[in-house]
C-alpha cells in the first residue's frame, strides 16, 4: 500500500493561511513541525521508607522522522537499584508477623532499550518495537506490534496490540541458572471524541504468562519446618480492563480527568484503581496538574503471612505484592514551556500502602510502607 | 482459559456500546478545547514509563496499558 501523508491537505491550506496573518509567522518558523524530531531526557529518584529501595532512573530517547510518514524510535534506561528487600516473614512479640529484610545489601545496575519504527498509512499507524533489559540476575528480550486506526473524522481512534516477552530469571545463588519466563499480552482499545470539550478512552488487555513466575529471592516461613523456596503456579492469565475520561470545564478553566481500572487473574488476585487529576494551563506557558489516586487488591489465592504447615498445594508465598492492601497516593506535575523547542516538567507521587484498603483476602500492618518518586524530563521538538 | 469475570463481560459491553456510540462526529473547527495541551489522554511518555513500571514491581494486579516493555526483577 502507498505510504499517505500525514500532513493532510485541508491541515497545510490551513496551516498556510494561518501563516499569513500578522505576527503569526515569526513565532511560527520556530515551532516543530507536524512529524516532528524528538529528544526527551529524564532523571527520576524513587525511594521507599524505612531505608528499603532506593532507585535512580536514568532515561533518553529519540524520535527519528522520515519524510511524513514514517518514525525511527531508539530508548535507553539505566536503573541503579540500592537498599533493602523483604525477603520472608516470621513470627514477632505475640507470634505477629514481621517482615525480614536482605540488609542494605541490594545492589543492581539495570540496563535497558529498544529501538522501533513506526508507519502511516493513511488513517493507519502501525508501530513495531524491538527491545532488551539485562541485569545481573535478570534478562529480558521483547518484541511488540501495535496498530492503531483512526475512523469517523478522527472522532474515533481504535488501537490494537501484541506483545511477547522472553525472560531469563536467576539468583545471586545460582547467577548462570537462568530459567525461562514467557509473557503475552493482548491489547485493545477505543478512544472516543464525545462532544467539543470531553473524551473517553477505554482499553482491555489479556496477559497469559509461562515458565518460571515465582521470585528466586523470597522465601516462606513454615512453623512446622523452617524457610521454603516461594513458589507460584507456573501459569498465569490476567485480564484488565480500564475507562480514562478528560473532561474541560469552563468554569474553572481547566480539565478534569477520572481514570478507572479493574483486573482480575487465576491467582486469585483481584484489583482496582480510581485516579482523578486536575490540569490547568496558566499564562506564561505553564501547565500544572495535582491529583489523587487510590489502589486496591486482594490477596493471591495461595498467599499467607506465615504458613503452619507446608501448603500441600506446590504453591506458596509471602510475598508482599501478593498479599491484600491498598495504598492511596497524591500526584503533581508542572510543565514549562521553555521556547518553541524545549520544554521541561517535573512530576512527583508519593504514595501510602495500607493493609486496611484491601478489597479481599489478608494481608500484615508489617507491610504497609510508603514509596515515593520525584523525577525531571527535558523535552526538545524541531 | 478461566471464564470470564462479570466485571470484564461488562466492560467488553461498555467497549461496544462506545464503539457503536462513536458516530457523534465533532468537526475539525469545533477542535479548539480538545487540542490544548490539559485534554491529552496521553502523560509524557517517561513519566508514564516510570509510573507503570513502579505500579507494576509495587502492586500485584495487571494493568490495561498498552503493549511494551520487557520485564525486570524488580524488588
Amino acid at each position: 500500500m502507498a505510504a499517505i501523508r500525514l500532513v493532510s491537505p485541508q491541515l497545510a491550506a490551513f496551516t498556510a493561511a494561518a501563516m499569513a496573518l500578522p505576527g503569526v509567522h515569526a513565532r511560527a518558523a520556530d515551532a516543530p513541525r507536524e512529524n516532528p524530531w524528538a529528544f526527551d531526557a529524564t532523571h527520576m529518584e524513587y525511594s521507599e521508607s524505612g531505608g528499603r529501595m532506593n532507585v535512580r532512573v536514568n532515561q533518553a530517547s529519540a524520535i527519528i522522522p522520515i519524510g511524513d510518514s514514517f518514525q525511527l524510535k531508539a530508548n535507553g534506561i539505566q536503573d541503579l537499584v540500592s537498599g533493602a528487600s523483604p525477603i520472608f516473614n516470621a513470627p514477632g512479640p505475640g507470634g505477629k508477623p514481621q517482615q525480614v529484610l536482605t540488609g542494605a545489601s541490594v545492589r543492581d545496575n539495570r540496563k535497558a532499550g529498544d529501538i522501533g519504527a513506526s508507519a502511516a498509512f493513511g488513517d493507519n499507524q502501525l508501530t513495531l518495537r524491538q527491545g532488551w533489559s539485562n541485569e545481573n540476575d535478570y534478562k529480558s528480550t521483547w518484541t511488540s506490534l501495535e496498530s492503531r486506526y483512526d475512523l469517523n473524522r478522527k472522532n474515533t481512534t481504535l488501537a490494537a496490540g501484541f506483545a511477547f516477552s522472553n525472560d531469563g530469571v536467576s539468583n545471586h545463588d545460582t547467577p548462570d541458572d537462568f530459567r525461562t519466563r514467557i509473557k503475552r499480552d493482548f491489547f485493545v482499545g477505543i478512544t472516543q471524541v464525545i462532544d467539543e470539550r470531553s473524551l473517553v478512552q477505554l482499553s482491555l488487555e489479556y496477559s497469559y504468562s509461562n515458565g518460571f513466575l515465582s521470585d528466586p529471592y523470597k522465601l516462606v516461613f513454615v512453623q512446622s519446618g523452617g524457610l521454603l523456596p516461594d513458589a507460584r503456579p507456573s501459569q498465569r492469565r490476567q485480564t484488565a480492563a480500564s475507562a480514562k475520561y478528560v473532561s474541560f470545564i469552563p468554569a474553572i478553566d481547566s480539565a478534569l480527568q477520572a481514570m478507572g481500572s479493574l483486573s482480575t487473574d487465576n491467582w486469585g488476585v483481584r484489583s482496582g484503581s480510581v485516579e482523578l487529576q486536575w490540569k490547568k494551563e496558566l499564562p506564561g506557558e505553564w501547565l500544572v496538574n495535582a491529583g489523587a489516586r487510590y489502589y486496591t487488591q486482594s490477596s493471591a489465592d495461595f498467599y499467607a503471612p506465615l504458613y503452619e504447615t507446608t501448603p500441600a498445594r506446590d504453591a506458596r508465598t509471602s510475598d508482599y505484592r501478593l498479599a491484600g492492601f491498598g495504598s492511596l497516593a497524591w500526584l503533581a506535575g508542572v510543565t514549562k514551556q521553555l521556547t518553541p523547542n524545549f520544554s521541561i516538567q517535573f512530576a512527583a507521587e508519593r504514595n501510602y500502602r495500607r493493609v486496611g484498603l484491601r478489597s479481599g483476602g489478608t494481608g500484615i500492618d508489617a507491610d504497609n510502607y510508603i514509596w515515593g518518586l520525584y523525577l525531571v524530563t527535558l523535552q526538545a521538538r524541531f | 482459559m478461566a471464564p470470564a469475570t462479570r466485571s470484564t463481560r461488562a466492560w467488553i459491553a461498555a467497549l461496544s456500546l462506545t464503539a457503536i456510540a462513536g458516530c457523534a462526529t465533532v468537526q475539525p473547527w469545533e477542535r479548539g478545547t480538545l487540542a490544548r495541551p490539559v485534554m491529552t489522554t496521553e502523560d509524557p511518555p517517561h513519566e508514564t514509563a516510570q509510573k507503570l513500571r513502579t505500579y507494576s514491581a509495587k502492586e500485584g494486579g495487571a494493568a490495561a496499558t498498552g503493549v511494551g516493555g520487557g520485564g525486570c526483577g524488580c524488588n
